[in-house]
């Protein structure tokens, strides 16, 4: 005899293989006599008891599937409605791209202490600036090799503070109010004379 | 708190922000969570904002 398989779940549909079987005889009545794969491989010949046939043909339509059939669906939707608006919203770009515009935001545009992450980066790159997570030990030991220049102060809201190498004229002083000049410009003196 | 501490700290909290945008709603709310933050920033800096826009504009602000 022809194997007749049950028709398929539907999709989203969970089903265990005795329910298919079942939703299968309710399609196809004929396909009850039919032989049937098992789960050994053989197959077995009017599976069906001749009590469930006579069931199958007086109510050709079989009850609703219990608890296991729930298509997963409707499982979602109990689930609650929020949920699903929240996922339906739309997100033009995807997160990446608001977190680049976060991070460039943040890292380029930002300023602390007067200048950005950025600029402060390439200032330690080039040796013109220090990192730490200190700022009164900073000036103690800025003040031990100091070079001269501009001492930038830090704050409570950054631990982290990049600052400048180059001293200032004095420890309490932070700011140098005249600029410096080199030697060879000093000793030089340029006039104009008219004739 | 060492610079160790200080990194691993920011690792979780990245770690944990990835494990949540994984989920789709979890995608959807960090989305428009980074959105506002986005506008908090633009809100709260407008002279570095300018400074960048137009570097050769005057520091003194409006």
């Amino acid at each position: 005899m022809a194997q007749i398989a049950p028709p398929g779940p539907r999709q989203g549909e969970v089903t265990t293989g005795s329910l298919a079987r079942l939703q299968g005889y309710a399609a196809d009545p004929d396909s009850l006599n039919a032989t049937q794969p098992t789960a050994a491989g053989g197959t077995v010949e009017g599976s069906v008891e001749p009590e469930k046939q006579g069931k199958d043909e007086e109510n050709p339509e079989l009850p609703q599937p219990q608890a296991a059939t729930i298509p997963v669906r409707n499982i979602q939707e109990q689930a609650g409605k929020v949920p699903g608006v929240i996922a339906r919203l739309p997100s033009p770009g995807g997160i990446a791209f608001v977190v680049i515009v976060l991070l460039l935001l943040w890292v380029l545009m930002i300023r602390v202490n007067g200048k950005s992450r950025w600029q402060w980066l390439w200032e330690v790159l080039t040796g013109n600036a220090i990192v730490t997570t200190d700022p009164a030990k900073s000036a103690k030991t800025d003040a031990a090799g100091l070079r001269g220049g501009v001492l930038a102060t830090g704050t409570s809201d950054n631990p982290l503070v990049a600052r400048p190498t180059s001293p200032p004229q004095d420890v309490t002083d932070v700011r140098v109010s005249t600029p410096i000049t080199p030697s060879f410009v000093r000793s030089s003196s340029i006039s104009v004379t008219s004739e | 708190m060492n610079a160790w501490q200080f990194f691993a700290k920011w690792a979780a909290i990245i770690l944990l922000l990835v494990v949540i945008a994984k989920t789709e709603i979890g995608n959807r709310i960090l989305y428009y969570a980074i959105w506002l933050i986005i506008l908090y920033l633009l809100v709260t800096h407008p002279q570095d904002i300018s400074n960048v826009l137009n570097p050769g504009g005057t520091d003194t602000g409006s």
